[in-house]
């Protein structure tokens, strides 16, 4: 049988529903456990659905950049597997990635090679990815304990330092971005000022529900206006 | 009503057994593969093709649990399971505790994370589901080049957005912190001398640098803040007169 015959075989596609379904039941089990919780805890449904409706609002586009990984993903590797890969455990970059280096490190060509070929290919792309999954089993519990524990000592450097991890995670990522110019510094700009801008407006018009959107119509209108910057630094 | 630690107990044991029941499903589709199509690789050949690849992504995937687990808490595990965390769930998780205004790290922190997490997964799953069944219709608008550029710039888009909250004081929970950027710069000051040193390299070395940083942000806040450079104000209390 051949790669190609292999990565569109029926077969494939029943073995990634099936996980992609027990995916999804393991999801609405968490949502389940944590809403309960939020209810003990105190927060109204209107809280709550509020998160829910920003939530699903925000997911749709950066959803729609990942369905356009599918097809370049899905050329190596084939649309079900491909389309597993991307809603379980792996990102975009980091499957394409892998399916390529995959390809290349074992001297695959898709034209030519055979069923075989796609069962190590298979094998690679799981267990290549699969260090954060497997290490989260023994630390993250510690690393949360930690966090608790400072709390208790001193609640307000508690609340500092836990808040200098995501500071950490926004200077390596953004540094780079912003020194790099170009249409990334721009585009980063616009989101920015959008992002300020609408602000302004909900505060000024305290329309509340405005906030819930921010986000999502901050990204939209500055991923739009890439393609501006994109032409006029061309 | 559970306790505090019982409900995190409770969250991370669960979140740990979903943990195997992912991995053992993964570890076995290939298996099954293999015995389907009659063509069960041997070990070396698989780590032939894998070895390049776990020296890059075994850093990267551990320095995400060691950055992500503080931000999102017992959610982490449904998060990596689900994938995508830089472009997506992280995002959710901390636009979601802006919205509720809960202090990460928090218990409350915590369940906003997970259902807004869980929330995004179902929602991604569903779209890429449907995207995947009008495979042929879908592919011409969205292999138009202007959507690709666009969605090129996913990344940035969403840091523009999130480093306007860096502005904000607010650390949630009604909770302030004025001057805490002063915990930003040193490791700012290093992440510019590391794009300028080893430019092609920064994208790959992310993960490397978050490792690195996390120290440094940490322990330099603590210090900022035990001399009096930084300041936490906590709700129903008034910030110190200068």
């Amino acid at each position: 049988m051949s790669y190609q015959e292999a990565i569109n075989d029926p077969i494939v596609l029943v073995l990634v529903v099936f996980v992609m379904a027990v995916v999804t039941v393991i999801a609405v089990l968490f949502f389940r456990k944590s809403w309960r919780r939020a209810k003990e805890l105190g927060f109204s449904h209107e809280e709550l659905m509020n998160v829910v409706k920003s939530t699903a609002t925000y997911t749709v586009v950066p959803s729609i950049a990942i369905l356009i990984g599918l097809f370049s993903l899905g050329a190596m590797v084939g649309i079900p597997w491909g389309w597993y890969r991307l809603s379980v455990l792996g990102s975009v970059s980091y499957e394409l990635m892998s399916a390529d280096s995959a390809l290349k490190a074992l001297g695959i060509s898709v034209a030519n090679a055979k069923a075989a070929d796609f069962v190590v290919v298979a094998f690679v792309m799981t267990i290549s990815i699969m260090g954060g999954l497997v290490s989260s089993v023994f630390i993250s519990k510690g690393i949360q304990n930690g966090q608790l524990n400072m709390k208790k000592k001193d609640q307000k450097w508690g609340a500092l330092g836990n808040s200098t991890f995501m500071l950490t995670i926004m200077v390596v990522f953004t540094v780079p971005m912003l020194l790099q110019g170009g249409v990334t510094l721009l585009t980063l700009l616009t989101s920015a000022l959008i992002t300020v801008g609408l602000s302004m407006v909900a505060k000024a018009t305290k329309a509340k529900w405005l906030n819930e959107f921010v986000l999502a119509i901050s990204l939209v209108v500055s991923m739009a206006s890439s393609i501006l910057w994109t032409s006029l630094l061309a | 009503m559970m306790t505090t630690k019982e409900y995190f107990d409770s969250a991370h044991r669960f979140g740990r057994i979903a943990v195997v029941i992912v991995a053992v499903m993964m570890i076995a589709l290939p298996f099954a593969l293999g015995l389907y199509f009659h063509a069960m690789p041997s070990f070396v050949t698989i780590i032939q093709g894998a070895v390049g690849l776990l020296a890059v992504f075994i850093p990267v995937t551990i320095s995400e649990v060691l950055a992500y687990t503080p931000v999102l808490g017992s959610s982490i595990y449904l998060t990596l399971i689900t994938g995508n965390v830089l472009n997506l769930k992280l995002p959710v998780a901390v636009n979601a505790m802006k919205i509720a205004d809960v202090e990460q790290g928090s218990e409350k922190g915590d369940v906003i994370s997970a259902i807004s997490v869980a929330v995004s997964s179902i929602v991604t799953v569903t779209i890429l589901a449907v995207g995947a069944l009008l495979m042929l219709p879908l592919k011409s608008v969205l292999l138009l080049p202007a959507v690709k550029t666009a969605t090129s710039y996913i990344i940035p888009a969403l840091f523009g957005a999130f480093t306007v909250s860096l502005l904000d004081p607010g650390i949630g929970g009604g909770i302030k912190a004025k001057g805490r950027l002063k915990g930003a710069i040193l490791p700012a000051v290093l992440m510019i001398i590391a794009f300028f040193a080893l430019r092609q390299y920064v994208t790959q070395l992310q993960g490397v640098f978050i490792l690195i940083l996390l120290p440094v942000t940490f322990f330099g806040t603590k210090y900022l803040y035990k001399k009096g450079q930084i300041e936490v104000i906590l709700p129903n209390e008034k910030p110190a007169k200068k």
